[in-house]
């Protein structure tokens, strides 16, 4: 999925790698292993590094290494969406991809990044499953511009082409019905 | 126009249900699970199936009182979506009965859609699955007026503002086909001069290709946008034998979008036009 939807953020600011280091931190073995220490143990600070430039690459929408496991969009792909992103990669590798803007309701967690870029053709039901399987919800609610909701099969380009703000299409997001 | 608008809203076709054999009971013959109906363009086809299971209820395997799978229709062994106009649907798929069939007020001809009634415990993968009956259809064409209100207004503050009660005269004007109630609402919502026209461009014989292009009413220079300036948005090539169909009816290429819009507007707000083109006839012959 994160070919599908790429991470419009990029690596390059400084808060996204301590964003990126925190988390990093709680999935070492040791938790208590200060940076001076983990100087001292070259083998777990590489690891930490190569996890870290991994990370990186697939906020980039780049393949990350695979020897290092990661929780990445990709994992949680069934073999088909794999064989259809695979497909795309193809002779559709420069297709016109649109800014797709998250927007939370009521106590839905907010996605991390909160813009992300998808292929205009897509579906709208691309959205919705990527967002279902990043917020690990069973029903999510989305809605354009905070007013009616797409049916799955619209196109995401048609969308954005029509209810863009600022080039952006704002999606919101819920557990429940929002707006009836 | 009004005139237009009701001819319109009349429109129907002949559709007959064909109930497939394997969810009969063992040993009722195939005629028994035929429901035959006229029903309107502009409504969704699943509107109907509460009645047609209603009729053939005693011959069906299946309790329609309590089920756990789905029902829907198939056309030639593909299954047809709901959330489409019927009208919309049969132009579609059976584009050829503008061309080739007997004129219709020929009195020893009757057109018959054959429809066929199937149940399983999964829907087919091209259809929306329907979850909570009428009341999800309801929800949906809601959703669809608002969208449709967005693209007219900027903002679907019209819609949004119809209350509770008119919401659901609004709604029922389509079930009981009211075309006072439903033009006195949708008035409301619809502007007299729109910048945009909400409008669902349908190829003909299939339905995973649609386009909801964004076209202005008037172009830059002022003129107003014609039926042909689709092509243009479209960035399709226009052949001479291309035709856009809408509501079962052949329209002019240099006819005004929002003339065409204002009588020919479907139930949801939108406009559907249907291309038909020479690939298309030729593919299904």
């Amino acid at each position: 999925m994160s070919r599908l939807l790429e991470s419009e953020a990029s690596s390059g600011s400084s808060g996204t790698d301590s964003d990126n280091s925190k988390v990093l931190d709680s999935h070492t073995p040791d938790n208590s292993v200060s940076r001076g220490q983990n100087n001292e143990i070259p083998s777990l600070a590489l690891r930490n590094r190569l996890e870290l430039y991994s990370r990186r690459l697939s906020q980039l929408g780049l393949e990350e290494t695979p020897q290092i496991p990661l929780e990445t969009d990709n994992t949680s792909l069934s073999q088909a969406e794999k064989e259809k992103i695979k497909n795309e990669e193809g002779p559709d590798v420069n297709s016109f991809k649109v800014k797709i803007k998250f927007q939370p309701i009521g106590s839905v967690p907010q996605i991390k990044p909160p813009v992300c870029k998808i292929s205009a053709t897509q579906s709208f039901s691309s959205i919705i499953s990527f967002l279902r399987k990043r917020l690990r919800m069973e029903n999510v609610y989305c809605y354009v511009n905070s007013s009616f909701a797409p049916t799955p099969q619209q196109n995401v380009g048609d969308l954005w082409t029509q209810f863009k703000v600022n080039d952006e299409l704002i999606i919101s997001y819920c557990g429940a019905v929002a707006f009836g | 126009m009004e005139k237009v608008r009701e001819l319109v809203w009349n429109g129907a076709l002949n559709v007959q249900f064909i109930a497939k054999s394997n969810i009969l009971i063992d040993g009722i013959p195939e005629n028994k699970g035929i429901v035959n109906l006229r029903i309107p363009r502009d409504t969704y086809i699943i509107n109907y199936l509460p009645l047609v299971l209603s009729r053939i209820r005693n011959v069906l395997k299946i309790n329609i009182d309590d089920y756990t799978g789905q029902f829907w229709f198939e056309f030639k062994d593909t299954s047809i979506p709901w959330h489409y106009p019927m009208g919309v649907i049969y132009d579609v798929v059976e584009p050829e009965y503008l061309r080739n069939s007997a004129p219709a007020n020929d009195d020893t001809t009757l057109n018959m859609w054959k429809l066929h009634l199937n149940y399983g415990p999964n829907i087919p993968h091209n259809l929306l699955p329907l979850i909570d009956g009428i009341n999800q259809v309801e929800k949906y064409w809601m959703h669809l007026w608002k969208q449709a209100c967005f693209i007219l207004n900027g903002s679907s503050k019209q819609v949004m503002s119809v209350s509770m009660k008119d919401s659901q005269i609004f709604w029922n004007s389509v079930l009981l086909r009211r075309l006072d109630n439903f033009e006195h609402i949708a008035r409301r919502i619809v502007p007299i001069k729109p910048r945009f026209v909400p409008l669902i461009v349908h190829r003909g014989l299939s339905f995973g290709e649609v386009n909801q292009p964004t076209i202005m009413t008037h172009k830059d220079d002022g003129s107003a946008c014609k039926i042909l300036d689709i092509f243009v948005n479209l960035s399709l090539e226009r052949k001479s034998s291309d035709i856009f169909i809408c509501q079962g009816i052949q329209i002019p290429l240099d006819m005004d979008l929002t003339a065409v819009y204002n009588n020919f507007m479907s139930f949801d707000g939108f406009l559907h036009l249907v291309l038909i083109s020479e690939t298309h006839s030729t593919k299904e012959s």
